[in-house]
């Protein structure tokens, strides 16, 4: 009785069978309700959508008729029409201060079961060039579906508020699972060959010591916990990512680093959302850690009113970045006056006003305890306007204050504008 | 001692100087910063002894530097035995072999450009002879290739010392210098009035 026999992949194409097999036949005792079936329809059509090589999948759900049909039974067919099976895109970006031509070209379904490989090529105005390739693989018929990740690449930085840039060679291997719906983890090994150089000749001297190559292999653990509704506005949940890495198996680096991200959310009133933000982060270095290793803080994004990397020890008004750091925000989030938060661009649009707290410091230079470093709060308080780019990330437009600084900090009063993915 | 200072310096050479706020590098542009600064050791000479003085450096840089850097990089005995393994010895593996092939193209290519990469050795060690002989010539029996000490017998003590103190298989550079007995004399004399320890 209520046997769900829907296992003909007729015009799977390339996907072929491989990809289906995961929904082995299900015998069921009792006939299945009609909403479960909407929800277990709804629950493959994301794991379908999942294995990112289709681009449309429909559910259609029907009484079955033919020859083994029964009076109770219903008939669950898939539609889907894949991406095709190469995908390349030319596309320009600007970033901080170089404009970039970027080649890229994916194969979002090598050998049918969801294998993809994407490649990229970019060149920058001022000759820098960053390629990446990657190759994944997912594997969901396993416990917790993983997916297997390899990239390599190689990658310039540049950070003007430090004085010093970088060139990063290396590979990742990424091991993404899921222990439970909410709950991802990611697994990580990283060896790379970073270059370290100086920006200009009034880089100052403590910068410039950090020049010179070195070899990092890092094992990183990355954990999140998203009970949010959505990542970008949300309105309820809370949200958790703690990632830990230890350095120094081979190599010429060994550190110790753990950092902690959280985000509380509460509908106050219809439209209004108070938002409470938490950050944390330790460094201990074991040998060879060096500037681009040291943690830091401020920003658009993260300690708002200071410059990026603003916080904390300074030399010539560069950025020398710390061991510890404490960070902390509250966020009353409304819809922009005059509108409503639901319709039409205004549903792409949020206000708010924000109070931003935080500290960073050396303790081991500073000559302190860590409790006397980690007391030096740093305030600061403003409101703006914010707009969602896509599902992960936003831009951020707002007018800051800082309140409390130290002698040695750099704040950036008034405008700010920050885009990015996680904010504080 | 730090692994980086070739790439602390500004033009990833050494040796380089810090002062203040200035990091100057190369040996030329120290003098000129210790000279705008009111330090000089060839004030009290004439211009054409100063122009001379130039032309006796550059000689160095084009030929004594172009012959270390030929032996020590091109030359394959000398390269395996010493060169590759101090070069790579402040690197993790596989860091120290990546980067010291890196230095070996760098220098082969730079070798290229001035025409010294396809020289043999026995013509980089005749460069290297007439270089030394018209250095000995200029200086003659005199102490001091100027009477008083300047950036020239620096640079010649410079080079000269570490010729005939450093270890190499390859004895042939260390032989070819040792030939003019007035360098060794001015390398051994600039060492005991300046670097001897108590």
């Amino acid at each position: 009785m209520g046997a769900v026999h829907a296992k003909s992949a007729d015009n799977a194409g390339e996907v072929g069978g491989g990809l289906f097999e995961f929904e082995e036949p299900i015998e069921l005792e009792e006939p299945m309700p009609k909403p479960q079936i909407k929800l277990e329809g709804v629950r493959v059509r994301r794991a379908l959508d999942s294995m990112g090589c289709f681009r449309e999948i429909g559910v259609f759900i029907d009484v079955s008729s033919g020859p083994d049909a029964t009076p109770e039974g219903l008939e669950v067919t898939f539609q889907v029409k894949e991406l095709s099976r190469v995908v390349g895109g030319i596309n320009t970006t600007v970033s901080e201060n170089e404009g970039n031509l970027v080649l890229g070209v994916k194969l979002p379904n090598v050998c049918g079961r969801g294998e993809r490989v994407a490649a990229e090529y970019s060149v920058g105005h001022r000759a820098s060039s960053n390629f990446s390739v990657a190759a994944a693989k997912p594997f969901p018929h396993r416990p917790r579906a993983p997916t297997a990740t390899a990239t390599l690449y190689q990658q310039n930085h540049e950070y003007p508020w430090s004085g010093y840039k970088l060139l990063d060679r290396g590979l990742l291997l990424d091991l993404a699972f899921h222990t439970s719906a909410a709950t991802k983890h990611n697994l990580q090994w990283e060896g790379l060959v970073r270059d370290t150089s100086v920006i200009n000749k009034s880089t100052s001297f403590r910068v410039r010591e950090s020049s010179g190559p070195q070899m990092k292999s890092v094992v990183r653990h990355i954990v999140s916990v998203d009970h949010r509704d959505e990542a970008v506005f949300p309105t309820r949940g809370t949200w958790v990512q703690f990632s830990s890495e230890v350095a120094g198996l081979g190599g010429g680096v060994a550190h110790l680093k753990t950092e902690l991200n959280v985000q509380a959310n509460v509908r106050v009133l219809d439209d209004v959302v108070l938002q409470a933000t938490g950050a944390g982060g330790a460094l201990h270095d074991v040998f060879g850690s060096s500037l681009p290793d040291r943690l830091f803080l401020g920003g658009p994004t993260s300690l708002r009113g200071f410059r990026q990397r603003g916080v904390g020890p300074h030399a010539d008004s560069q950025a020398l970045g710390g061991k510890l750091y404490w960070a902390g925000g509250v966020h009353a989030w409304g819809p922009l006056p005059f509108t409503s938060a639901r319709a039409g661009v205004a549903s792409l649009l949020r206000a708010h006003a924000f109070l931003t707290a935080g500290c960073l410091c050396d303790p081991d230079e500073e000559g302190v305890s860590w409790a006397a470093g980690l007391s030096g709060a740093r305030v600061s308080a403003g409101a703006g306007v914010a707009l969602r780019l896509g599902r992960g990330a936003r831009l951020e437009l707002n007018y800051c204050v800082p309140l409390r600084a130290r002698p040695h900090d750099v704040t950036a009063p008034g405008i700010q504008f920050g885009v990015g993915a996680d904010f504080l | 001692m730090r692994w980086n200072a070739e790439f602390m310096s500004p033009s990833g050479r050494v040796p380089f100087i810090k002062c203040g706020a200035f990091v100057v590098s190369e040996l030329e542009p120290i003098v000129q910063f210790a000279a705008n600064k009111g330090v000089t050791l060839c004030s009290r000479l004439s211009t054409e002894e100063k122009a001379e003085m130039r032309a006796y450096m550059s000689l160095i840089t084009n030929v004594l530097v172009n012959a270390e850097l030929y032996i020590s990089w091109l030359d394959e005995e000398t390269f395996n035995a010493v060169t590759k393994v101090r070069n790579s010895s402040v690197y993790p593996w596989p860091l120290g072999w990546l980067q010291t092939r890196a230095k070996r193209n760098a220098v082969a290519k730079r070798l290229k450009a001035l025409n010294w990469h396809d020289k043999t050795l026995d013509q980089v060690l005749a460069d290297v002879e007439q270089c030394c002989n018209s250095l000995s010539q200029r200086l003659g029996d005199r102490d001091y290739f100027f009477g008083t000490p300047t950036e020239l017998d620096a640079l010649v003590f410079g080079h000269v010392f570490t010729i005939i103190t450093t270890r190499l298989p390859c004895r042939k550079l260390a032989e070819t210098v040792k030939q003019n007995k007035s360098l060794v004399a001015l390398a051994q004399r600039v060492d005991e009035q300046y670097f001897k320890r108590p």
